[in-house]
């Protein structure tokens, strides 16, 4: 588990609020750097997976929009910073796999797998998947979203 | 900006047959070019006669689906809904259609020449691609489809397969949208720079979840799904709520934005467009229901070759001048015109209504009223398409210009997702330097569907 910064802290500690206006305002002021994406993810997982429906509502949009926001290109390149996009792959291979979760995080996780992938250790973890009879459609479709382009 | 371009003064009619203009053709790029070349206007007569009557299979009859029905040429209907199927049973004159929730057994059927397409969006490109395949002629439901790469294989599913495909943008048959597209397209307020679209915000408001259940018995749900990713039963989401969520509808910006948008590239003779696009998006979803799409939201698209600019703001502000639920205004270079909606409703100023074309300036096509009253604009597009059949000519609002339309807000939505602006380059079908973007050329299908066909499925 990657340590987190107090920024990290005070982000999920906002998602969590059952004040809808506050999570609303903290997704999108989006106060962390996209360096920070993958050590978030874990806490964002939780958060979806718990019994507050809208509290996981704004998790799953977080999740969405940090993604993204670490798959930016990078100034001056086509392509998005390498050990940030590593890093959060990684964070999201870690969340789809561990079976404790509920069937809508892993497969949350591994729709943005299919953004974020890149290397063999993605599409090793996607295919492992595959055949599984939860998720083994959604692997099946992150694997070839990551197909589709390369970084 | 090249007046002449903008206004399309170039080309002196609006064919039904050929709707992008020489000049346009030519400008859309090596791709497109290439694709019009190889399989010219007219495409290869059919066995059909002028008096010979078209059978048709209807798929998805519940809502604008079933407006389509033709009750005594009917020879199969199919819905995942039991209810809306025994409801369209019930319209049918003739003899007793095949019944069926599966639309391959439709496109199975050798006596079947065309079918509709009445379906929620994901459904559109998958099934006129499998439609094409098998031979029939298709009239497709908007938004023409949900990416880009759907689009593009519905265009090649067409030609391939010499298929009349109109898309159900009935903007494009509106008497009304034609007199404001003539009222421009004759440089009457100059060339236009900016487009401002007003438009209500997505039904997404209020608070609350409804429990996930299991689906009511008269519901295929798997099939409903389809293509998409699994998710539960909600009745949030069936049957009209399905726009609120990307994956199924996009929201407004697709669905009604497939007429506003039509109507916009109609006036401004762009349905060629091939300069890249700059778009750029914003919006707040409601954190308290179950839907994904923002509830406001505005668009930029910033067009090159020629220069012009579109702007789609939810709720934006009406134009005074012409109020109404949702509108256009257009900025000339000498003056400006508003156009209200753009489907089977639709209005514009009095200036625009009067104006009559000189004889050697554009006019915009419109399928002749035929014996009776005029008819509304759906009735109109569904005949273009039916003549179309016999003639083989490409209607109205041929797949090629719906995927053209569709493509805008297509790429807003990816914009509004990624969370950043997004450059679009129509001749490659591709963003521009950003990798991430182009995994959202395509979106996967759940297993087993395929565009490649009915047998992959």
């Amino acid at each position: 588990m990657m340590p987190l910064s107090d920024a990290a802290k005070a982000f999920l500690s906002a998602l969590a609020s059952p004040d809808a206006a506050a999570r609303q305002d903290a997704l999108q002021k989006h106060p962390l750097p996209a360096s920070e994406t993958a050590a978030v993810l874990p806490g964002l997982a939780e958060l979806m997976g718990g019994a507050d429906r809208a509290v996981a509502k704004t998790a799953r949009e977080a999740m969405e929009a940090l993604v993204h926001r670490s798959l930016a290109p990078v100034s001056g390149k086509n392509r998005p910073d390498p050990a940030v996009r590593a890093r959060t792959a990684a964070a999201l291979r870690e969340i789809a796999a561990a079976s404790a979760r509920p069937r809508l995080v892993r497969a949350h996780a591994l729709c943005l797998l299919g953004f974020a992938g890149d290397g063999s250790a993605d599409e090793k973890a996607l295919a492992a998947l595959e055949n599984d009879p939860e998720l083994g459609d959604d692997a099946h479709m992150a694997r070839q979203r990551l197909r589709s382009a390369r970084y | 900006m090249d007046a002449n371009d903008a206004t399309g003064r170039d080309a002196a009619t609006d064919t039904a047959a050929g709707a992008l203009t020489r000049r346009e053709v030519l400008k859309a790029g090596a791709g497109a070019a290439a694709a019009v070349a190889a399989f010219p206007t007219i495409i290869p007569a059919s066995a059909f006669g002028a008096n010979e009557r078209i059978v048709y299979g209807h798929i998805g009859v519940g809502g604008m689906g079933s407006s389509h029905i033709v009750p005594d040429a009917c020879a199969a209907l199919c819905d995942v809904d039991q209810n809306h199927l025994a409801a369209a049973a019930r319209r049918v004159t003739g003899a007793a259609p095949l019944l069926t929730d599966d639309y391959r057994r439709v496109l199975d059927r050798k006596d079947i020449d065309a079918v509709t397409i009445g379906t929620p969006d994901h459904w559109h490109a998958l099934m006129t691609v499998h439609a094409c395949q098998a031979g029939k002629d298709v009239y497709s439901e908007k938004p023409t489809c949900k990416t880009l790469a759907e689009g593009k294989a519905m265009i090649e599913a067409a030609r391939r397969h010499k298929r009349v495909v109109q898309i159900g943008a009935q903007g494009r048959s509106n008497p009304v949208a034609a007199a404001a597209c003539n009222y421009i397209r004759n440089d009457q307020i100059g060339a236009v720079k900016r487009v401002e679209i007003w438009h209500p915000n997505n039904y997404v408001s209020g608070s609350g979840f409804a429990p996930e259940t299991a689906p009511p018995p008269h519901l295929n749900w798997d099939l409903w799904l389809g293509p998409l990713a699994w998710r539960p039963y909600s009745p949030e989401i069936v049957h009209f709520h399905f726009r609120w969520l990307m994956d199924s509808g996009g929201g407004f910006v697709r669905d009604r934005g497939n007429h506003a948008l039509s109507i916009v590239l109609w006036c401004l003779g762009q349905d060629g467009y091939s300069g890249p696009v700059r778009v750029e998006a914003t919006g707040r979803p409601n954190p308290q229901r179950v839907y994904d799409v923002p509830e406001t939201m505005r668009v930029t698209w910033t067009f090159t070759d020629p220069d012009w600019t579109l702007v789609w703001d939810q709720p934006g502000t009406a134009n005074p001048r012409l109020p109404g639920e949702w509108g256009a205004t257009y900025t000339g270079e000498r003056g400006d015109l508003v156009v209200l909606g753009g489907d089977g409703g639709c209005d514009t100023e009095a200036k625009a209504k009067a104006y009559t074309p000189p004889a050697s300036g554009f006019k915009a096509f419109l399928e002749p009223d035929g014996d009776g009253p005029p008819p509304d604009p759906t009735e109109r597009h569904r005949r273009n398409w039916r003549r179309c059949i016999k003639t083989r000519e490409r209607p109205v609002m041929d797949v090629e210009i719906g995927v053209k339309v569709i493509a805008l807000p297509i790429i807003a939505n990816a914009a509004y997702r990624l969370g950043r602006p997004l450059t679009f380059d129509p001749k490659t079908w591709r963003f521009v330097n950003d990798p991430e973007a182009n995994r959202l050329v395509d979106e996967p299908y759940r297993r087993p569907w395929s565009l490649k066909g009915v047998s992959a499925a």
